[in-house]
């Protein structure tokens, strides 16, 4: 077996390889693996598929619009050359202009808005941007007290309240309706904690500016959070005429779901479960060591998230237990695999190759599932994160180490991708009849 | 006499290269431990002229060289002398003047600070096995409304009484410097005559 000592000695073979513009090859140890720099350098970087979360019935591009419109409009606020007599200390002028350059060029390069929930994050992160200069200006020249700023807090609360209040579970289709549901809850759960500390960490407390810049920029994400909240809730209810109201069923499936859930989370309760407990395979310094430790760690978060859930917002810890479901059978279909001898160290360049691609495989397979797209894709997004960093991982670099890293990254993206139809059919299955 | 370790030692010497440098960001380790004693209602005095010229010096005391220096008894204090006259010296004088050196020990740093800043004591504590208890040093960005330059330099001295009398000196002594004023307790009243 590849020990950890053993790759680590390979890598440092591979660094001494590379410096002398030599291919890598083994010292004799039939085990160890041997790889051709060249080989695994040219392993081909299919592009790695665009997994996105969508909503039912998406998002407007004059939401998206407004809100960089917003942006550009607390930034114009702020002149970009500050006179000296506006604000004499030469730091807090430098500081307020460069800060504003960069976000005038962070706008200027989304000019073009994108309807989809990554233009919300955009719009968010634009206004809270403006919003932290514009504080920071503001109250530098004295038109505001970082009072002034903090008093903002109140009236984002009420209004973070009225939409929440709003909300039912009324809409058209089971899936749809959850999928939206959860969207804006989580929204507004986000926008309930920074309210709740908008001066966020700070390092230097008593320098009003750069806490009204912080707070003001935090306050403003706030803002935008429940705003956001409010559009897609809107635009769900504007696309039907004849809603269901699926909040008991929403209800009742929690309480099965999670009771289900409780049970797996037992198998891998406390600290006593270690990978090599999982499986009666050695795994100790192979891919599928960390194969297992990262999907173990992702159970434990899971169910110790469940027993502290108790936020009162259904959808959004509907959400939840779909994840953990996922995470459970992940875990579950990797110790089956590893217990038939996979997630080994790759034995070439070409069994390296064909690790990354049975992840893409796995994942565009899954995407192209006809069944509930707007769950399974949740679940793809990380899947398709996860093969990025392995790419990264490995990025020019062909050392066991690189490659055990990478692989272990594809490995994983494997099993997620394999399970996401499986774990939201059974996710469904739970949440009683669509109707 | 208090056991000076080699690695206290250590610590003083980083914190006086910090505050040689004038650097807003230096810190020496990880703070006071939880069990450091503090000094409740620590007394101090600051004042702060233009450039880098000094504003005190001693005969005895390379004040504006090393940075900082202890005095134990008066008739050394009263050998400090004032070059300068920028605001607040005579409150600076007048607390010189009342410090109480039978159970009282007056410890003085001279220091540059970059123009749009301020350097402050924040704090005075000691190690439960130390006797003197050390000034720590934060450093704020000074307010909008200050006129000054982002590569001008000023002079500060601060005075800070340590309440234990000595006899002598310790063998080495020495503050802190750090960029983070929201460590640990920050004690009421004292220099805010920069």
């Amino acid at each position: 077996m590849t020990t950890r000592r053993r790759l680590l000695s390979l890598a440092a073979a591979a660094g001494a390889a590379s410096a002398a513009g030599c291919s890598l090859s083994g010292d004799g140890d039939d085990d160890d693996p041997e790889y051709d720099e060249a080989a695994v350098a040219d392993v081909p970087d299919r592009e790695v598929p665009t997994i996105r979360k969508r909503l039912p019935a998406g998002v407007g591009e004059e939401h998206v619009e407004a809100g960089l419109t917003r942006a550009r409009e607390l930034l114009d606020r702020v002149p970009e050359s500050v006179p000296p007599a506006e604000v004499p200390n030469e730091v807090v002028r430098e500081r307020i202009e460069r800060r504003r350059t960069e976000v005038a060029e962070d706008l200027e390069s989304a000019a073009e808005p994108e309807a989809s929930l990554e233009g919300l994050q955009r719009g968010r992160s634009a206004r809270e941007d403006a919003a932290g200069v514009e504080a920071m200006y503001a109250v530098s020249v004295s038109e505001r007290t970082l009072e002034d700023v903090l008093g903002r807090v109140d009236p984002v609360a009420r209004e973070r309240e009225a939409v929440e209040s709003e909300f039912g579970y009324g809409g058209e289709g089971l899936i749809e309706t959850l999928v939206t549901a959860g969207t804006a809850e989580r929204y507004l759960a986000t926008a309930g904690r920074i309210l709740s500390s908008p001066e966020g960490r700070r390092q230097d407390s008593e320098v009003e500016v750069t806490t009204a810049a912080e707070a003001g920029g935090r306050i403003e994400e706030a803002a935008a959070y429940v705003e956001d909240a409010r559009h897609i809730r809107e635009r769900f209810a504007a696309s039907h005429d004849d809603p269901d109201d699926f909040g008991a069923t929403f209800e009742a499936a929690l309480e099965s779901l999670r009771a289900d859930l409780a049970g797996r989370c037992s198998e891998y309760d406390g600290r006593r479960a270690t990978p090599s407990s999982l499986v009666d395979a050695s795994v100790e310094d192979t891919p599928a060591e960390d194969v297992l430790a990262d999907q173990l760690f992702s159970v434990r978060a899971d169910c110790s998230r469940l027993e502290e859930d108790g936020d009162g917002r259904l959808a959004r810890r509907l959400l939840r237990v779909h994840r953990a479901h996922h995470d459970v059978l992940a875990l579950s279909e990797a110790r089956q695999r590893v217990e038939d001898g996979q997630f080994r160290m790759p034995a070439d360049a070409a069994a390296f190759d064909n690790r990354r691609a049975r992840a893409m495989d796995a994942i565009e397979s899954a995407a192209s599932a006809a069944e509930h797209p707007r769950l399974t894709e949740r679940l793809l997004e990380a899947a398709a994160s996860r093969v990025e960093r392995g790419d990264g991982a490995r990025d020019g670099r062909a050392s066991s180490g690189a490659v055990e890293t990478a692989v272990r990254e594809y490995d994983t993206a494997f099993v997620a991708a394999t399970t996401a139809t499986d774990a939201t059919g059974r996710f469904v299955d739970g949440l009683g009849p669509d109707d | 006499m208090p056991d000076w370790s080699r690695r206290r030692l250590l610590q003083l010497g980083v914190g006086a290269l910090a505050a040689t440098a004038g650097c807003s960001a230096a810190t020496t380790g990880d703070g006071p431990s939880e069990e450091y004693v503090y000094v409740e209602d620590p007394e101090w005095e600051s004042v702060r002229a233009g450039g880098t010229e000094p504003v005190v010096s001693h005969p005895n005391e390379r004040l504006s060289e090393i940075g900082y220096a202890l005095f134990v008894t008066e008739s050394t204090a009263s050998k400090l002398t004032f070059r300068r006259e920028p605001d607040g010296v005579e409150a600076a004088r007048s607390f010189l003047e009342a410090t109480r050196f039978d159970e009282e020990t007056l410890f003085v740093r001279h220091d540059t600070v970059r123009q749009c800043y301020r350097r402050e004591p924040f704090r005075l504590g000691r190690e439960p096995s130390e006797r003197v208890p050390r000034p720590a040093f934060c450093t704020r960005l000074r307010p909008p409304d200050v006129s000054c330059s982002k590569d001008a330099e000023d002079t500060a001295v601060h005075l800070v009484r340590l309440p234990v009398g000595l006899e002598d000196p310790p063998n080495s002594y020495g503050f802190t410097d750090s960029s983070d004023c929201d460590r640990g307790p920050t004690p009421r009243g004292g220099g805010d005559g920069q």
